[in-house]
């Protein structure tokens, strides 16, 4: 599942996930394939789709 | 731990689409005038420079690499320069070169760029890396992030060297620039002006500090971090992001009357102090840039038998028109003020050069107990 995260961003994202009581496959599952999972803390829900809360510069610039 | 893990999940974002991920909504330095971009290695005992300004690109060694700044524009002159570094350190490497060579004509100009450094939001030096981090989040560890490497191949930047250092700078400063931002521009302006009638004056570029301009210093590096800090709570992702560590804090209105506001939070996480200035607009932290529909100070913050915690801000500037119980407000520090830092310097800078003031050297300093919070005491302990 963490197959596309460096072996460094994947250690660093487990230790997270191990942290808030979760894992990080049972995570990745629930943001990038849409399979909602109560055990993804929002916090990181939240990070992972704060860009679609307001354009950015980048957004304009793209479309 | 809610904010790290904020930060992870924006991080995962961008490991999977392969973009980086934007984490402000405005550009957060100010767009480079004029630039120099230089590279800096050392070997321990040579400085290698090789630097441009976009057209002509010169390289040296040790006293040569500050003249082929100083061949590219770096003189005291009427305006000042941007400095494009890749990061802080290369700054401190060539202020220690200028100061083994003081006589060259980039040598002071290498000594205010030193200066500027210490300013966040400054528009004189724009340390790539670190500027690039404000605005994008990449699908790597954050360690990786400190390497301009990881910046050109993330934003597809194809030249390299100096030219890179550029291109980076121009691409993290693109689009609108955070509002407020441009006030620094001024402020840089007018620190550049004064070193230059210094040295005129007949003052060593590399002399210390006399005990009033340290303290001055000091203080106004302390204003810029806070001014910087502030500034960027009105962009509405680095709030929606603060919100995740109680900077900011959303929530709803539990109660309201002309006297004070209490504010149910929608978390218990929050770094708003009791007795700390606070304003507030109507909505939720994405809505940042909107004006403000409260200002006070936090009377009392308190942790309920529901475990819900409540904000309650008095000393109100103004009633709280439009503010009803039910509706969204989010709470952040009260917004600094850059004319009153200023106004504050000047009174401070008429204390030092009038009377025994201890800390201009004359007298000897008085004395005087007073209360210190006790989470202060331990942070001090720690440090």
């Amino acid at each position: 599942m963490s197959a596309n995260l460096t072996p460094a961003l994947a250690a660093l994202a487990e230790r997270a996930c191990s942290a808030a009581g979760t894992d990080l496959d049972t995570v990745l599952g629930d943001l990038r394939d849409g399979e909602p999972h109560e055990r993804t803390p929002p916090a990181v829900r939240a990070g992972w789709s704060a860009l679609d809360l307001h354009p950015t510069t980048d957004q304009q610039e793209d479309a | 731990m809610s904010r790290a893990l904020f930060d992870l999940g924006a991080r995962l974002r961008a490991a999977h689409t392969g973009r980086p991920v934007p984490v402000a909504a405005y550009g957060p330095a100010l767009p480079p005038t004029n630039a120099l971009a230089v590279t800096v290695d050392h070997d321990g005992e040579h400085v290698y420079v090789n630097a441009t300004d976009g057209t002509t690109t010169l390289a040296g060694t040790d006293r040569d690499g500050l003249t082929a700044l100083a061949d590219l524009g770096a003189t005291l002159g009427p305006t000042h320069r941007t400095l494009v570094v890749a990061s802080p350190r290369d700054v401190v490497t060539l202020a220690a070169l200028a100061r083994a060579y003081p006589d060259e004509p980039a040598a002071p100009v290498v000594g205010w760029w030193d200066q500027r450094l210490d300013h966040p939001g400054t528009g004189a030096v724009h340390a790539v890396a670190s500027t690039a981090r404000l605005r994008w989040v990449l699908g790597v560890h954050p360690d990786r992030e400190r390497e301009v490497e990881t910046w050109r191949t993330w934003l597809g930047v194809t030249s390299s060297g100096p030219h890179a250092l550029l291109e980076l700078a121009r691409r993290t400063a693109a689009g609108s620039t955070l509002p407020g931002l441009l006030d620094a521009n001024a402020t840089d302006s007018a620190a550049w002006e004064r070193y230059g009638q210094r040295l005129a004056a007949g003052r060593p570029w590399w002399a210390r500090d006399t005990r009033i301009d340290a303290a001055l210093g000091l203080v106004a590096r302390s204003h810029a971090v806070e001014w910087f800090e502030s500034l960027r709570l009105d962009d509405p992702l680095v709030a929606v992001a603060a919100a995740h560590d109680g900077t900011v804090v959303p929530g709803r209105v539990a109660a309201c009357d002309d006297a004070a506001v209490v504010v149910e939070a929608d978390r218990t996480l929050s770094r708003l102090r009791v007795d700390a200035k606070v304003t507030a607009w109507a909505g939720e932290p994405v809505n940042a840039s909107r004006t403000a529909c409260l200002d006070g100070r936090v009377l009392a913050a308190t942790i309920g038998t529901d475990a819900r915690l409540t904000i309650t801000v008095g000393g109100l500037v103004r009633r709280p028109r439009g503010l009803a119980p039910g509706d969204r407000v989010t709470l952040r520090p009260g917004r600094v003020d850059p004319f009153m830092q200023a106004n504050g310097r000047r009174l401070m800078a008429g204390g030092y050069h009038r009377g025994a003031n201890w800390i201009a050297g004359r007298g000897k300093p008085v004395a005087r107990r007073g209360e210190v919070p006790l989470d202060v005491i331990v942070a001090a302990a720690g440090d």
